[in-house]
């Protein structure tokens, strides 16, 4: 699905461009374009930005939008990210603490080296994602499409898969400790 | 605000060939380009129509794996050029892509990978290297044997993996994924 350019700018560097050029180095290579701190701002629409460096707790980003974003290496405790669409979003090496990713319906997204702790997806599609490394404990992940995703040298450890769509996701060299995959389509998925 | 205007692309999946094409364009402008076109299927001519975008440009990453369907049906809908290290693709004329090219405001920097294919090439835009079947979310391409697999490993880490100004990387196979998450979570760079 092509999206459009959106509306909203979402930055926080509108008066200092040198200010944004620290945060973001050599703008002319960049895509990701000003930060936004999603602790202080309503928009539920985020094109091509940053999300700023700091601990995010208890945020209601539920129905939010993101595309072309990038969260790499941010925390996310408590945050309630249901019926959220993400598009080319970039969260490597976060960490998910007690999140719900209920209904969201993330495509072409990478969460590859990001932690996992007591988070749910139920109901969600996360279609071509790019879970490699990552480490989840004591997840539900049930009732979710991962079509085409890869799980490649993840830690799974207590994560409910039941009743998922697993066509073609690669699960090569992970650890696998009490992960149930109850009524899951597994059709050409990879276990080795 | 930076004056730089953003990058959109927008990821199209083909269930019919497992892969991954992407429309590349500027915030501001109507022309865009396609990267490794998959073949025209209704739905992509759709998205590519709703946003009123009009494809000037093809980029190919491997002429010898390229859809002729997909590249004969672009050929009578627009009037392209097509960026290809070979001298042409399916009969369609290409322009050289040894200096970097430009096309709908947007400039690819080439990057060679002959150990892969002697006309493969990445492409290289601001932040993002569009990297076809070449290399994906913790897998690389098969090769030949092992000696081949060192070739292609060694010579992405002194290209691709060398550039600091590459942060993602979009391949046509699987989902996307960063640089950082390759060099260090990948196997195929950790250990070497």
């Amino acid at each position: 699905m092509i999206v459009g350019s959106c509306s909203t700018a979402s930055c926080d560097c509108s008066h200092a461009r040198s200010a944004c050029a620290s945060t973001l180095g050599e703008l002319r290579y960049t895509v990701f374009r000003g930060s936004v701190d999603l602790a202080h701002d309503n928009s539920r629409r985020f094109f091509g930005v940053r999300v700023a460096d700091r601990r995010y707790e208890g945020l209601d980003l539920s129905g939010s939008e993101f595309h072309s974003c990038r969260l790499s290496r941010r925390t996310f405790h408590d945050c309630d990210f249901r019926e959220a669409r993400f598009c080319l979003v970039f969260a490597d090496y976060c960490r998910f603490e007690r999140c719900t990713f209920a209904a969201l319906h993330a495509t072409e997204s990478v969460f590859a080296g990001s932690t996992f702790e007591h988070c749910t997806t139920v109901g969600a599609t996360a279609d071509r994602c790019n879970f490699n490394a990552v480490r989840a404990t004591d997840c539900d992940f049930s009732d979710t499409s991962f079509r085409g995703s890869r799980f490649i040298n993840a830690r799974l450890d207590r994560v409910r898969f039941h009743n998922c769509d697993l066509y073609e996701v690669l699960f090569d060299f992970s650890e696998r400790r009490e992960v149930s995959f109850k009524s899951s389509n597994v059709a050409d998925a990879q276990f080795s | 605000m930076s004056n730089v205007d953003r990058l959109i692309v927008a990821p199209y999946h083909s269930d019919r060939t497992g892969k991954t094409c992407h429309v590349v364009r500027l915030e501001h402008r109507p022309d865009a380009i396609i990267v490794d076109p998959v073949e025209m299927e209704a739905e992509l001519y759709r998205s590519i129509l709703d946003v009123d975008a009009v494809i000037v440009g093809v980029a190919i990453t491997n002429p010898d794996a390229i859809d002729a369907h997909a590249m004969r049906t672009l050929a009578k809908i627009y009037r392209l050029e097509v960026l290809s290290a070979a001298s042409s693709v399916h009969g369609i004329a290409t322009k050289s892509v040894e200096e970097p090219q430009t096309l709908a405001g947007i400039t690819l920097r080439a990057v060679a990978v002959p150990s892969f294919a002697p006309h493969a090439v990445m492409y290289c835009v601001r932040s993002v290297a569009f990297t076809g079947a070449i290399v994906h979310a913790g897998t690389l391409a098969p090769s030949a044997n092992e000696f081949a697999e060192r070739l292609l490993i060694d010579s992405l880490q002194k290209t691709l993996l060398a550039r600091e100004e590459i942060e993602v990387i979009v391949p046509s196979i699987g989902p996307p994924t960063t640089t950082a998450a390759e060099l260090h979570l990948s196997a195929h760079f950790r250990e070497h």
